[in-house]
Parts: structure tokens; sequence; C-alpha cells
């Protein structure tokens, strides 16, 4: 029987060549065999020039294909070549922990079985998020949820939090397909929406980048234009809080006691 | 490795993308490139670079389910509901 090999998620940021960690760099240059999923095709041939054994998971993807089952495929062909013996390294656009399945299952069975398995952060499109739309996560708080994970599960909304809903254009997918769902999921999210929003809130549409030549998707809409507007699988909506934090005066108050004391 | 791709690294490291207005063209000047990917990068258009790559046409980027794993799902589902009374009473609280 082979020794259990080893294996690291590692994330490469969002941009080309900006945002990789040399932690990072030296798990891909170390590994006998890498995996990569990239956000976009010119950073697969920047991955596959760092490495003469890069092997892209987008083979995986499929129309008419479960992403569960996608996932469970990247996760078998990692675990295979780690239980054959080898340094495996998973190479995850962002960071591989961040909205991320696979990465996180594939450490955890390896520890499992008694590997050595570690994840190594990148910066996560939520981090060039915060940095080009100069949100704060921490002023008003922010609650952030899969687009249909957020229709398919009751959710408590504050509305005097930001929300950031990932990967808009898939939302309301039953089938956890990969391409983008139709104008009428839309209008089921934007109906939940409306519970608490108005038609009119300004929202953004965001898009970071991934290569530096360009500019980061920043559209600023009224939440019911979200219906017509051109969504990719990349594209996320941020939106920000309609009332104001309502200060809790019965717990302040109990603080104020005890600090008094 | 191949020069574009060393262009856009050495790009993305660059302090002067994102703070300076990167004077494309003089830069350019200095780089072996044809004039189409030249025009590519100029007009700053990825696609065409792409296509000038022979680079992936499509690239899916979405790692996460909008469900949780179903077997995790059940083991969690006792923890799950303390955690919901919890929640639930600390609303009923505030």
């Amino acid at each position: 029987m082979n020794q259990i090999g080893s294996y690291a998620s590692v994330g490469i940021g969002m941009m080309l060549g900006a945002h990789i960690t040399p932690a990072a760099k030296d798990h891909i240059l170390n590994a006998d065999v890498c995996f990569l999923a990239a956000s976009d095709s010119l950073v697969e041939l920047w991955i596959k020039e760092l490495h003469p054994n890069v092997r892209s998971l987008q083979s995986y993807y499929a129309s008419n294909k479960s992403r569960k089952d996608t996932y469970r495929e990247m996760i078998e062909v990692v675990l295979s070549e780690v239980f054959a013996g080898k340094r495996v390294c998973g190479i995850f656009y962002g960071h591989p922990g961040v909205f991320a399945y696979a990465p996180h299952e594939i450490v955890k069975r390896i520890r499992a079985k008694g590997g050595k398995a570690i994840m190594e952060p990148g910066i996560s499109a939520e981090d060039c998020l915060i940095a080009d739309l100069g949100l704060d996560p921490g002023k008003y708080g922010c609650q952030q949820f899969e687009a249909s994970q957020f229709l398919f599960y009751d959710r408590m909304i504050d509305p005097s939090a930001t929300l950031i809903l990932w990967q808009i254009a898939l939302v309301g997918d039953l089938s956890f397909g990969c391409e983008a769902t139709s104008s009428q999921c839309r209008q089921v999210l934007l109906e939940e929406l409306y519970k608490i929003y108005p038609e009119n809130h300004k929202v953004t549409l965001y898009e970071a980048m991934t290569l530096p030549i360009g500019e980061p998707r920043i559209d600023v809409i009224p939440l019911s234009s979200l219906v017509d507007v051109k969504l990719n699988d990349y594209t996320t909506l941020v939106v920000p809080p309609l009332s104001k934090m309502k200060r809790n005066i019965k717990i302040i108050e109990k603080l104020k006691r005890i600090h008094s004391k | 490795m191949n020069k574009v791709i060393r262009f856009l690294e050495e790009l993305g490291e660059s302090s002067a993308l994102r703070l300076d207005k990167v004077d494309f063209e003089s830069i350019l000047n200095n780089e072996e490139f044809d004039e189409e990917t030249k025009k590519a990068i100029l007009n700053e258009d990825p696609a065409a670079l792409k296509m000038l790559m022979d680079a992936r046409h499509k690239i899916v980027c979405i790692l996460i389910p909008a469900e949780p794993d179903e077997e995790e799902d059940d083991d969690d589902s006792e923890e799950d509901d303390s955690q919901n009374d919890e929640k639930t009473s600390r609303i009923a609280m505030l």
C-alpha cells in the first residue's frame, strides 16, 4: 500500500500576478502534481507556466450536469493522487476556503485518513469587493449568502446591515447546474428582497478584476433593474443597508450597571 | 514563460497599475508583441487577448453548491436545532 502523500489547497487571489502569495507559489513549485480551478483562462495559462504538471478542473463542469457531481469528481481525482503518495497542490482562484466546497472537503478527507493537508489563504473576491467598493463589513455588519441558498432556506435579514449575494446569475437553480438561470428566477429573488427593500433601493453589481487590464465592474442600479441586466457567474450583488442600526437600550443599560459596580 | 503572460504577471505585480495611469503605449514599444496583441492590450480587451493567446473561451468559476452536503447536514441537525433555539430566544429577548 502506498504511503499517503500530502496536500495543500492554495489560493492565488483574483488578479493575475497581483495576489499570489510567496507561500502559495512555493506550494505550486514544489508539488508533484497540481490541480487548478482558475477564474480566467489567461490566469490558467499563467499557472500552467509555473509548473509542468498542472491539470485544469474545468473539464468537470458541463451543461446539464449537477455541480454536486462536478465537485464529487474533483475531490476524487485530487484524492487519488494524494493516496497514491504524491505531494499535491489544489490551486483555486481567490481564497480556497471562501465559498468553495471541494477544497475544504479534500483537506477534511485527507486528515481523516491520517494524511497531512493544509489550506493556504488567498485574496478572495470579497477582499477585492471590500477594497473596490470602499465597504467595511464591520461598519454596519455584513450578511452574505450564496444567492440560491438565500432562496432555498428561511433567512432572517437585518436591513440595517449590508447584504451580499454571491453567484447571483445562478439564483434559483434547483439542478445545481452551471448556466445562468432565467429572469423568472431573478423575479422570485426580487419578490423576496421586496419584502424588505423598496424597488428603487440602489444596489451594486460587482465583478473583481482577474487581469491587470480593464476595470472591476461596479454598476449601481435600482433593485428592480436586476431582472434585465447581464449577469455573469462571477457577478456579485451588494445590497447596502436600508435602515439605521437601532441601539439596544436594554443591553446598554445592563452593561452600564455592570461597569458602575 | 510566454512573453504576453510574463508581461501580464509583471503588470499585476506593479504598484503603478492601479495608482498611476499606466502608459501602455510606451511600455508596449519595448515589447516584441505582434500588432494584434498590442492592440488588444491597448484597448484593454481581454476577450481579444484570449483569442490571440488561444486561451479557453469559457471558464466556469463556481465552487460552491447552494446546499450543504446532505450527510454533513444530517450530522449537524441536532446542533443546528439547539443553535436555532438559542437564536430564537435571543431574538425574542430583543
